[in-house]
């Protein structure tokens, strides 16, 4: 055990603003990418932000406040991702790149990151639930798998006891319903959405990020057998992409808002629904 | 052919019926593997993976074609979602989460999911022998629930217990505190993030109160706090049936649409044509909302006054 304070390390994925018009790329086989807004997937903004509240809590509380590392794994756009993790307070920053890491699956990317994640040895990482993109919800999993560690996925609550090195958090399930589990350090959390109303960075933050360490690591830096990682270990493959089919039988109403409204209300009533 | 093996919690539970259709799309060669809590022990996420890896291990040695595909099929519950991907990586599979289509064509297995907050659908290969997939709940729409009659195996205890130590379950509670009746609502008028902001939620208030409709809302209005928890139609909130569903600024994500597409009527108003919500829709207004919902609301207390 380590004698300084806690270690938390944030996995941030960066992703198409959500709101940004989408178009399938002339391959068929994803979204073209030449005129997007990427951002931070909003899940796992709520995980910065849980990092942050647990490293203030732990210093209102008397403790050494844990360091915060955020990681993350892409192309070199992904520095602005890392930029804004540290503006918003983040201590230091890792980002993954190498052309061997790209175009991973979440087993591929989990890997790579669970390489990163041990060598700079945190003791509690955070993830968001699940990305904005392909929302596999994987990553975090795979994370925990190879780290052999404790997980939890869709956590609505974290409370850290630094002494006992061990965690109480509330778990979302199905239907409106929450458990209430305790964990041990180490230990991957992946958060949901609606745990916490992440901040804005500041002024002083985003030129205080400037002046943070942002390191970056390749393959051979990290450790990792470069077959195991990016496209090369990506056990999947998308054939193609393609639109939901339009209008399942449905009407579709046009016209001025009134004159649209009024004949909804005319199909509402012969529906008899009013 | 590829082995598949269809993971069954012993209770049932949601789901079930959807791993057997996928089992039957993928053309019918399967086993089931038997999930019960008293044998296997209180859930863990490792403990249940290492579970089913040491019983799907084991089925590799009898005699099987050594290169058939393995295809291990789970409901994306909460509870499966979130041991399955560590399943995956112990068994060198690929890992497919929430497929709601599943094929075996002359280019091996191919499934399909929904991408990007539901409004684009991939369809991916696994490249490794086996894979590991979740079925969508609700999805596989209208498939015969009869199990097809495949051997039944239970999933005993890992080998490896160490595991087990990785979480103590203090208890449970509800996430929210309740007293919105959506359940048994005749009608509900849904708020979604196209709303704009807390303030922007009275439009949808407005039109509730107008058409004596409770007030629902999607995940992120609750997340942001501009509507309580409570209000929360979705595979994490209230899942509803309504005479009437009138969705305003909701996309169609699969966890919203999961809630309420047992509606009788549903209604969306969105900006977007493209949004999937019009893909359950039985009326939709490609418009504004905040145009849209207003002059809704005057016709109806108008309609009101008349009557
Ligand atoms: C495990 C898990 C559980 C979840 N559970 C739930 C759940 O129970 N319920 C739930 O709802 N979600 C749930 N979600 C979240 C879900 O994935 C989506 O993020 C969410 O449903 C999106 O909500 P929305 O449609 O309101 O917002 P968005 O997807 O952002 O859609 C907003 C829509 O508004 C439209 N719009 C914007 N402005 C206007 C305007 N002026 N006029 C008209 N239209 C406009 C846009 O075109 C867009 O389609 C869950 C997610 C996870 C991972």
């Amino acid at each position: 055990m380590r004698e300084e304070g806690l270690r938390i390390g944030v996995c941030i994925k960066q992703v198409p603003d959500t709101d940004s018009h989408l178009r399938i790329a002339d391959s068929g086989r994803g979204i073209d990418d030449s005129n997007l807004n990427w951002v931070i997937s909003s899940c796992d903004l709520c995980a910065l932000e849980e990092a942050l509240l647990l490293a203030e809590a732990q210093v209102s509380r008397g403790a050494e406040r844990p360091e915060l590392v955020v990681f993350s794994l892409g192309p070199e756009r992904v520095e602005e991702a890392l930029r804004k993790a540290l503006a918003l307070g983040v201590d230091r920053a890792l980002h993954l790149v190498d052309e061997a890491l790209q175009g991973g699956d979440a087993i591929a990317d989990g890997r790579a990151l669970a390489a990163a994640l041990a060598r700079e040895r945190c003791d509690l990482v955070l993830t968001g639930a699940q990305s904005d993109d392909l929302g596999q919800a994987a990553t975090p999993a795979v994370i925990a798998e190879v780290l052999g560690c404790p997980y939890a996925w869709l956590v609505m609550a974290v409370e850290l006891d630094s002494c006992s090195r061990s965690l109480r958090i509330v778990r979302e399930l199905e239907g409106g319903m929450n458990e209430v589990l305790r964990l041990e350090l180490p230990a991957v959390l992946a958060i949901q959405a609606g745990i916490n109303r992440p901040r804005f960075a500041s002024l002083r933050g985003t030129l205080q990020a400037r002046k943070k360490p942002l390191r970056r690591e390749d393959c051979s830096g990290l450790g990792v057998d470069p077959r195991l990682v990016g496209t090369a270990g990506a056990g999947i493959e998308t054939e193609a992409v393609s639109l939901p089919p339009a209008g399942a039988g449905g009407v579709v109403i046009d016209g001025a808002s009134a004159e649209a409204a009024a004949e909804l209300i005319a199909h509402l009533e012969r529906e008899a629904v009013l | 052919m590829p082995v598949v093996w269809l993971v069954e919690d012993a209770r049932g539970g949601p789901g079930t019926q959807e791993v057997r259709a996928c089992g039957r799309a993928l053309g019918g060669n399967c086993r089931v593997a038997r999930l019960d809590e008293e044998r296997v022990g209180p859930y863990a996420p490792g403990l249940y993976a290492g579970a089913l890896r040491d019983l799907i291990a084991q089925g590799e040695g009898e005699g099987e074609d050594p290169t058939a595909p393995i295809v291990v099929v789970l409901p994306h519950t909460y509870q499966s979602a979130e041991y399955a991907p560590r399943l995956a990586v112990r068994l060198g599979a690929a890992y497919i989460p929430s497929v709601s289509a599943a094929a075996v064509d002359d280019g091996g297995l191919r499934f399909r999911r929904s991408i990007l907050q539901a409004r684009l659908r991939a369809d991916v290969r696994p490249k490794t022998r086996a894979v590991v997939a979740t079925v969508q709940v609700g999805a596989f729409g209208g498939a015969d629930p009869a199990p097809s009659p495949a051997d039944v195996f239970e999933v005993g205890r890992p080998a490896d217990i160490e595991q087990n130590q990785e979480r103590e379950i203090l208890g449970r509670q509800a996430a929210s505190a309740g007293g919105v009746d959506l359940a048994s609502a005749e009608r509900i008028v849904t708020a979604g993030r196209g709303v704009g902001g807390p303030d922007e939620v009275s439009v949808a208030a407005e039109l509730a109160a107008a058409l004596d409709a409770e007030l629902g809302a999607s995940r992120p209005v609750v997340d942001n706090g501009w509507l309580p928890r409570e209000h929360q139609v979705g595979s994490s909130g209230h899942i509803v049936a309504p005479n009437l569903y009138v969705a305003l600024g909701v996309s169609g994500s699969i966890q919203h649409v999961m809630g309420m597409s047992g509606s009788r009527i549903i209604v969306a108003i969105n900006k977007d044509p493209e949004a999937p919500i019009f893909s359950v829709a039985h009326y939709g207004i490609v418009a504004d909302l905040h145009d849209v919902a207003p002059a809704l609301t005057r016709l109806l207390k108008a309609r009101r006054q008349s009557a």
